[in-house]
């Protein structure tokens, strides 16, 4: 057993770290403060084929394991939470497809997604239903050769500048009213209204948008999986990229650890460095144990994924949990070692504090990953 | 056209200097735990190679460095920006070569690889010797030009731009011809795509062994300075009474 990234993962860490040294460092805090998304880096995401990680080979992609995404992602939250997004995003709103889409619909609108030409979003939560998926409003009734999509989506991330939405919808039969939950590769057109969302905590620069969908007509051959597929598909999308929350969650905890060890070393009170105060200290041990054990949670359940374990969905349910609390609680410390300082937006702690929030809350909020948690250990019926 | 850009492993220059330590007797700097990289202006000998393989039809680069089997990073790192090839000259270092060593290895590679235009850094980051490049063309029996920043080919042969203190000279030559690289903006080297990443691991590195040749000078001492650091206040009333008294205290310090 061996507890260290191969050589070939690091070597890309090391690739990643330097992308994002050239390209997002130096935009890190103005893209918070202009809260617009970053078309620059996006589309050097895309050149250095960051976008293409979550695709496979033959279609256009890197491969699409999970481990690799989960390194890329923490490495680029480090530096910035907003960015680390856009990958994440990229793989959030395809996976539908991956997983249960036809050759034909891979073919049709994987290679566009992977090269970054085009851009993707997931849309399941809606204003009445979060944590209650089942609770979708949204419709979709067959009328000839296609579907008649009805409904609303809320805090959809991308859902403004996609070009293709994974949109869940529930089929209503005509004659019996049976409903049955399904998956939807929906491209923009007539018939959808995007609206912004603004004014976030954090994560400024990733627009989160509301759709609208009024009467769209959305082809037949847009299905994904069959018509009552969507819950699984829905549920396996996450199990996927929750370890990339994960990820985005150590690389912020990362990110505000390493600011406030430098901080500690350089900022002297009472004639010593700060760092030499116990009490510092113990924040510090606190944070490295908190942001060590998440990452080879988050590990682990990144490479689950990759080796399609069994219990892959209940590890990935553990390390988003896990990493978005530590990052939460490494931020917070980090502020408390900046004093004064990491309270103003003349350091980047503030920030981070404010982007590790949502990680506790999207791709499933943490209550509702403990109850998959303890669900796996109660079995059935709890 | 056979490129070969020769490329130096070395300790991160930014390591902060708490984490510098000397080892094997005092003669070398500890390597272990601490990020290697590949020295700055051998990047630029890289980019300046890669692009110029761009614009002449069936040029190769190939990477080579002198080393452990440790600095095959450098190497790695060429591959995943498309170099043609990777070679080590094996050498374990147990303390500092000098340049002349150096350059009769790289020398005796080019030999064997059959390259007609060795691209190196003006000076490694570590030891900042700035030796390597004009004694390998020396060794070579080739022509060597100094400071250059980008390379084009040109009707009869090749146009190396270089710099000088107040602008720039351009000079034309023939292959065979060592060009030694300084940065400049046209000449940062390219950051990898993640495909190319992930080849680079699997792809061979090849081993070209080379006898290394005597040189006159050995390092005989290593030591870290040690930097004593004093702070004083300057007393005074105003700027005025305080520049004076620094004046003052600069003189008697002999600063000034
Ligand atoms: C910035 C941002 C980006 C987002 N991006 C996307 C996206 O791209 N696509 C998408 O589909 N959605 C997205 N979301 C939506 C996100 O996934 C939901 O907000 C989240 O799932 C929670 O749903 P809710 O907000 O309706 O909260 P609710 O479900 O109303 O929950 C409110 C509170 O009740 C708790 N709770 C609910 N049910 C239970 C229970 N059974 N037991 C215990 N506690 C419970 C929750 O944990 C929470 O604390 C995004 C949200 C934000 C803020």
């Amino acid at each position: 057993m061996n507890f260290e990234l191969d050589k070939e993962l690091l070597f890309l860490k090391e690739m990643v770290r330097d992308l994002v040294q050239e390209k997002v460092a130096p935009r890190a805090a103005e893209i918070d403060e202009q809260d617009e998304f970053p078309w620059d880096i996006k589309e050097a995401l895309a050149e250095h084929e960051i976008l293409a990680m979550p695709f496979p080979e033959e279609y256009g992609g890197t491969g699409g394991k999970v481990l690799p995404m989960a390194i890329a992602i923490e490495e680029i939250a480090k530096v910035s939470a907003s960015v680390a997004m856009i990958p994440s995003g990229q793989c959030l709103g395809s996976v539908a497809i991956i997983l249960a889409g036809t050759e034909e619909q891979k073919q049709r609108f994987l290679p566009g997604l992977a090269s970054g030409e085009k851009m993707c979003a997931y849309g399941l939560t809606e204003p009445n239903a979060g944590s209650d998926v089942g609770g979708m409003q949204s419709t979709a009734v067959l009328d000839g050769d296609e579907y008649i999509i009805n409904g609303t989506k809320r805090f959809i991330t991308f859902g403004n500048i996609a070009d293709i939405l994974t949109v869940f919808a529930k089929v209503v039969d005509k004659n019996t009213g049976e409903k049955k939950l399904s998956c939807f590769a929906v491209e923009k057109g007539e018939g959808l209204v995007v609206r912004n969302l603004e004014h976030k905590l954090g994560v400024k620069g990733t627009p989160t948008a509301e759709l609208f969908f009024d009467n769209m007509r959305v082809p037949k051959e847009n299905l994904l999986g069959a018509e009552g597929d969507g819950f699984k598909i829905a549920m396996q999308v996450l199990d996927k990229t929750r370890s990339e929350v994960a990820a985005q969650a150590i690389g912020i905890a990362q990110g505000a650890l390493d600011y406030a060890v430098q901080y500690a070393r350089d900022r002297v009170q009472f004639g010593s460095p700060i760092g030499k105060f116990q009490a510092i200290q113990m924040k510090l041990a606190d944070m490295e144990m908190k942001t060590q054990a998440a990452r080879y949670l988050t590990y682990v359940a990144a490479d689950k994924y990759d080796r399609k374990a069994h219990d892959r969905g209940k590890y990935s349910a553990m390390a988003k949990a896990f990493a978005s609390d530590a990052a939460m609680y490494v931020t917070t410390e980090a502020i408390q070692i900046l004093g004064g300082y990491g309270y103003s937006k003349e350091y980047p702690v503030e920030r981070m504090f404010r982007d590790a929030k949502i990680q506790q809350i999207y791709e499933g909020t943490n209550e509702i990953q403990r109850i998959v948690i303890a669900r796996s250990l109660l079995g059935r019926g709890f | 056209m056979q490129i070969m850009v020769c490329l130096k492993q070395i300790l991160d220059p930014e390591l902060p200097p708490r984490d510098f330590r000397l080892e094997k007797g005092e003669m070398t700097p500890a390597a272990e735990g601490v990020p290697l990289v590949m020295s700055s202006f051998d990047q630029n000998a890289l980019e300046v190679g890669l692009q110029l393989r761009e614009k002449m039809a069936g040029a190769t680069v190939t990477a080579v460095t002198v080393g452990p089997e440790g600095a095959e990073d450098v190497l790695r790192k060429a591959l995943a920006v498309k170099a043609d090839r990777a070679v080590r000259v094996p050498l374990e270092q147990d303390s500092k070569l000098s340049g002349g060593i150096v350059a009769g290895l790289l020398a005796g590679a080019a030999r064997e690889l059959g390259a007609d235009l060795v691209l190196c850094g003006r000076q490694a980051g570590d030891w900042d010797g700035g030796q390597v490049g004009l004694i390998l063309a020396e060794e070579l029996g080739w022509p060597g030009a100094n400071l250059v920043t980008g390379i084009e080919p040109g009707s009869g042969g090749l146009v190396l731009k270089c710099e000088l203190d107040e602008g720039y000279e351009v000079l034309e030559g023939n292959a065979p011809l060592v060009a030694v690289v300084t940065n400049h903006e046209t000449n940062v080297l390219r950051i990898a795509k993640v495909k190319d990443t992930m080849a680079a691991m699997r792809k061979k590195v090849e081993q070209i062994n080379v006898a290394p040749q005597g040189g006159r000078l050995e390092l005989a001492s290593l030591e870290i300075p040690v930097k004593e650091v004093n702070c004083e206040i300057i007393p005074g009333e105003d700027g005025v009474e305080k520049a004076d008294n620094l004046f003052k205290r600069l003189l008697e310090l002999k600063v000034l």
